[in-house]
C-alpha cells in the first residue's frame, strides 16, 4: 500500500512540474475561471499552450513518436495530467480530438491518414469534434437517423447532429451514421470522419444555459465523403463507437474538479473579510459530507491509476467518477448560494472574483450530469454491468430500425 | 505506486474468512441479542488463537509480526461475517488507546494479557453526559457508566474521566458492580457499571492526555471503518443477489429501475468508503501527519455506506427482510451500533470541518495578496 512515485516517476514529475511552472499561462486560466476574461481569449491561449507543449515534446506524450508523442508510459501521462491540472481548462478545446477521436483513428484509420492527422491533433493545429448525438438520439444513441448512402467510391450523408462540442472551431470530426435501416438499430451503423469545411456541412452554434457557446447543431446536406474516410467495417459503427466512448471514460474519469477547495476558500475569505459574515454549523456539517465524497473520489481515482500502473484496464466501474463529481459540484454550489442568501460582495474585487466561481459552477454543473452519459444512464451501467442486474426490457432491441419507434415517429 | 493490499494480506484475508465461515456467526448474534452475553465465546476463542488481538503490536508486547494493514483486512472480514466478538471494543479501541501509554506500567502488563486473549477490554468516555455520571476523587471513582457488550463481556475498562484524565478500571475490583438494565429492543446489548469508591489505575492526565487521545482514537476510527466497510459490502452483495432472484410483475425485481438505481447508489457509497478506508489504512500504517483527518473521513464515509446499505438491503428484501430469521436486521443493528461506537458521526464530522477550515484559513492568508494583485492587474 503506497502512493510513492518510483524514483524514475519522481524525476519525471519534477521535470514536468518545473516546465509547466515556467511556461503555463496560470493567470489567464484564473482570470477566465473568475469571469474576468472572455472564452475567446481562453481559446487563443489554449492554442498557444498546445503548440508550446508540442514543440517541447510534452503533447500527447503517451502516443508513438511517429504521431507526435514520445512513447511515454501510461503512468507518465497520468503524472503529466496531474501536474497540468491547474491549467486543465486549456485542454477543453483539444480533449475530444486527443482523447477520443485520435484513439479511434489509431485503431481504424490507414497509415497515411494517421501520419497526416495525428501529429496535427497533438499540436493543436487540427481541432476535432465528435458528432454522435442527434435530436432524437442521445441516451439511446443507436436510434440515430443521419443517413449514409453509398455512391460509387463515395458516401453521401444527409441528416442532423446536435450538441456537438467545439464544432464551430473544428477542422474535422468523427461521425456515426445509419447505413442500413433494415436491420436492428445497433447493427446498421457506420463510422466515418469528415472535413468540417466540406460542401454541405453547416455548423450553427447553440447558446447554452450558462450563456456560453460551446456546443452546436451540425446540418449535413448531400455531404460527399470518400469511402477511405470510413472507420471500421460497414455496419460495424456501434463497435467503433464503443472504442471512442471507452476512451472518453479514461480521459474524463481520471480527475474531475468538484470546486470544493475553491468554494471553501471563498467562504473562508468572506468570514475573514471583516464583514461579520459567518457560515455557521450547518455549513460545517455539509462540508464534512462533501469532503467524504471528494476524498472518496480522489482515492478512487488513485485506485484506478494504481490498477493501470499494474497493467490492468479500467472497466465500467470508472463510471462513478463523473456520477459523483457532477452531483457533488452542483450540491456544493447550490448550498453555498443558499448560505449567501442572495448576497453578492460587490465591494471587493478579489471576493467578487471568488464569487464568480460559485456562479460558474452553479450554471455549468447541470451539464456535467448530462454530457457523456447522464446520471441515469450511468446508474444503469453500474447496475447492469458492474452489479450484473438484469437489463431493462427494451422494446425495440430486435426490431429492424425502420420497423421500430423511429418509423412511428416519421 | 501500488494503492492496494499485497498478496500476503490477501492470504491473511482468506485465512480469516475461512475461520469465520466455520462459525454460525449470525446465530450467535441472535443469541447475544436474546440475552446470552457470552454468545460469541467459540468465535472469540478461535480469533484469539489466530492471534488477532496480538496483530500490529510491537514484538515486545507480544506482537505476532503482522502489521496494521493486516489488521485492516481482518477488520473488513469481521465486519462482513457479522461476528459477535469483542474485537472492535477490545483490540481496535481499548488496546489502541492503551498502546499510546504502553511505555509505562500499568499499560504494558495489561497489554500482554489482552494480546493473548486472556483479558477483554472496553473503552468508556465518561465525559459523555448521557451515558455516564462518574465522580472521581484521587484514584477512586463512584457513579455509573454504560458499557457495550459484543459477544463476550469485558473485564477491563480504559476509561476517560469527566476531567479528561485516563484510567484503567478492573471490573472484578472491589466497589464495582455490573447490572443489566433492559431496554426495549436495544440495537445492541449493554451493561451498566456501578461504581462505589472503586480503585482506578491512572494512565495519564493533563491536557496532553486529551490531545494524545484524539490521535489514538483516529487510529481506532480507521480500524472500525474497515469493519463497517466489510458489513456494507456484504449488505450490498446480499441485496444484489436477492434482486436477481426475486420476481414480481413477471420480471426480476432488479430490473426495475427504482431498485437498480438505489443499488447503483449503494455501490457508489461503498466504493467511496473503500477508497477513504484505503487512504486511512495508508495513513495508519505510515503514521501520516494527516492521520486524524484520514481516520475521520474513513469512519464517517464507511458509517454512511454501512447505514445506507443496511437500510437498502432490508428494503430490497421486502417483508422477508423484516423477519428475525433473515440477517438484514442484524446488519441494520450492527451498522447503527458501529456508527455510535466512537462518539457518533456528528463528532467526527466536526473534526473534518474544523481541519478543512483551518487549512483554508491558511490558504486565504497566503493567497489574499496574490488574488488582489490578479484582480488589480485585469
Ligand atoms: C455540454 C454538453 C456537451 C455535449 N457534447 C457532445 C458532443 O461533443 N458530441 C455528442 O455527440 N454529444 C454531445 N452531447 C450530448 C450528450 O451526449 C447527450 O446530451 C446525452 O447523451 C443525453 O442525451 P439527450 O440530451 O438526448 O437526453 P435524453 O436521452 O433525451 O434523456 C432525457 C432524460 O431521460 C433520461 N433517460 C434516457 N434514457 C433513460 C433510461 N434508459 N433510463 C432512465 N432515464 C433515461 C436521461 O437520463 C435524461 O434525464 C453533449 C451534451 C452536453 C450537455
Amino acid at each position: 500500500m503506497d502512493f510513492e512515485d518510483s524514483p524514475q516517476e519522481a524525476e519525471f514529475r519534477a521535470e514536468a512540474r518545473e516546465w509547466i511552472a515556467r511556461h503555463a499561462p496560470f493567470d489567464l486560466v484564473k482570470a477566465f475561471r473568475s469571469g474576468l476574461c472572455a472564452r475567446s481569449d481562453l481559446v487563443t491561449g489554449a492554442r498557444d499552450w498546445q503548440r508550446k507543449k508540442f514543440e517541447a515534446g510534452w503533447a500527447c506524450l503517451h502516443w508513438p513518436k511517429a504521431y507526435g508523442g514520445r512513447d511515454a508510459a501510461v503512468m507518465e501521462k497520468i503524472i503529466w495530467d496531474q501536474e497540468e491540472a491547474p491549467v486543465g481548462a486549456l485542454n477543453e478545446l483539444v480533449l475530444i480530438g486527443q482523447g477520443m477521436c485520435a484513439p479511434t483513428l489509431m485503431h481504424y484509420a490507414n497509415d497515411a491518414q494517421k501520419a497526416r492527422h495525428l501529429p496535427r491533433i497533438a499540436s493543436g493545429d487540427e481541432i476535432w469534434c465528435q458528432m454522435f448525438s442527434e435530436p432524437s438520439a442521445g441516451s439511446d444513441l443507436a436510434g440515430l437517423r443521419t443517413r449514409a448512402e453509398p455512391d460509387g467510391d463515395d458516401w453521401i450523408l444527409n441528416g442532423q447532429k446536435i450538441w456537438t462540442s467545439w464544432a464551430h472551431e473544428a477542422d474535422f470530426g468523427i461521425i456515426l451514421t445509419r447505413s442500413d435501416p433494415s436491420v436492428p438499430k445497433h447493427r446498421g451503423l457506420t463510422m466515418f470522419y469528415l472535413d468540417m469545411r466540406a460542401p454541405g456541412v453547416e455548423v450553427r452554434p447553440i447558446r447554452q444555459a450558462n450563456g456560453d457557446t460551446v456546443f452546436n447543431e451540425v446540418f449535413l446536406t448531400d455531404v460527399r465523403i470518400p469511402d477511405a474516410q470510413r472507420l471500421g467495417e460497414v455496419n460495424q459503427g456501434w463497435r467503433v463507437s464503443l472504442t471512442t466512448l471507452m476512451n472518453e471514460r479514461m480521459s474524463i474519469g481520471s480527475g474531475i474538479p468538484t470546486g470544493l477547495p475553491e468554494i471553501l476558500d471563498y467562504v473562508t475569505a468572506l468570514e475573514a473579510s471583516g464583514s461579520g459574515f459567518s457560515a455557521g454549523a450547518a455549513f460545517d456539517d455539509k462540508l464534512a459530507d462533501w469532503a467524504c465524497r471528494a476524498n472518496g473520489l480522489k482515492y478512487t481515482s488513485a485506485r484506478l491509476i494504481s490498477a493501470l500502473s499494474q497493467g490492468r484496464e479500467p472497466g465500467p466501474e470508472a463510471s462513478i467518477g463523473k456520477l459523483v463529481a457532477g452531483e457533488l459540484m452542483q450540491d456544493i454550489a447550490i448550498e453555498t448560494w443558499d448560505l449567501l442568501g442572495g448576497q453578492v460582495p460587490h465591494g471587493d474585487a478579489s471576493l467578487r472574483a471568488r464569487h464568480s466561481l460559485v456562479h460558474s459552477v452553479l450554471m455549468r454543473s447541470p451539464a456535467v450530469r448530462i454530457e457523456g452519459g447522464s446520471d441515469e444512464i450511468l446508474r444503469n451501467i453500474i447496475g447492469e454491468r458492474v452489479l450484473g442486474l438484469p437489463a431493462e426490457p427494451r422494446a425495440d432491441k430486435h426490431l429492424a430500425f425502420n420497423a421500430g419507434p423511429a418509423k412511428a415517429a416519421n | 505506486m501500488n494503492f492496494d493490499f499485497s498478496e500476503d494480506q490477501a492470504l491473511v484475508r482468506e485465512q480469516v474468512r475461512r475461520l469465520l465461515h466455520s462459525h454460525a456467526c449470525p446465530e450467535m448474534v441472535r443469541a447475544l441479542l436474546e440475552g446470552d452475553l457470552q454468545a460469541g465465546q467459540p468465535a472469540w476463542q478461535d480469533i484469539c488463537e489466530m492471534g488477532v488481538p496480538a496483530t500490529a503490536l510491537p514484538e515486545a508486547l507480544g506482537g505476532n509480526g503482522l502489521g496494521y494493514l493486516d489488521l485492516c483486512v481482518i477488520a473488513e472480514e469481521l465486519g462482513a461475517a457479522l461476528v459477535p466478538a469483542p474485537v472492535a471494543l477490545s483490540r481496535f479501541v481499548a488496546m489502541e488507546v492503551l498502546l499510546g501509554f504502553a511505555e509505562a506500567e500499568p499499560g504494558a502488563a495489561f497489554l500482554q494479557k489482552l494480546a493473548e486473549g486472556r483479558s477483554i477490554a472496553a473503552f468508556a468516555d465518561c465525559r459523555r453526559p448521557l451515558s455516564a455520571n462518574v465522580q472521581i476523587e484521587g484514584h477512586t471513582a463512584s457513579g455509573w457508566f454504560s458499557l457495550p457488550v459484543d459477544g463476550m463481556p469485558a473485564d477491563l475498562v480504559v476509561m476517560v474521566g469527566p476531567g479528561g484524565a485516563l484510567f484503567l478500571l478492573e471490573l472484578d475490583a472491589a466497589g464495582v458492580a455490573i447490572e443489566s438494565r433492559p431496554l426495549r429492543d436495544p440495537s445492541w446489548p449493554e451493561q451498566a457499571v456501578i461504581l462505589d469508591s472503586a480503585a482506578l489505575l491512572p494512565l495519564a492526565a493533563g491536557p496532553e492526555a486529551g490531545e494524545k487521545l484524539d490521535g489514538l482514537l483516529a487510529r481506532s476510527a480507521v480500524l472500525v471503518a474497515f469493519q463497517q466497510l466489510g458489513g456494507a459490502q456484504r449488505c450490498l452483495d446480499d441485496a444484489v443477489a436477492y434482486a436477481k432472484e426475486r420476481t414480481a410483475f413477471g420480471r426480476e425485481i432488479g430490473s426495475f429501475q427504482a431498485l437498480k438505481h438505489m443499488l447503483a447508489d449503494l455501490y457508489v457509497s461503498v466504493e467511496l468508503a473503500r477508497s477513504n478506508c484505503y487512504h486511512g489504512a495508508w495513513a495508519l500504517m505510515s503514521d501520516a501527519p494527516d492521520l486524524e483527518l484520514a481516520g475521520a473521513l474513513a469512519h464517517v464515509s464507511a458509517a454512511n455506506a454501512y447505514l445506507a446499505c443496511a437500510k437498502g438491503n432490508l428494503q430490497v428484501h421486502g417483508a422477508m427482510g423484516f423477519t428475525w430469521d433473515v440477517d438484514c436486521h442484524l446488519h441494520y443493528r450492527r451498522a447503527l451500533w458501529l456508527s455510535g461506537l466512537l462518539g457518533g458521526r456528528q463528532a467526527w464530522k466536526q473534526l473534518i470541518a474544523r481541519t478543512l477550515r483551518d487549512e483554508a484559513a491558511g490558504r486565504i492568508a497566503e493567497a489574499d495578496i496574490a488574488g488582489q494583485e490578479l484582480a488589480d492587474g485585469l
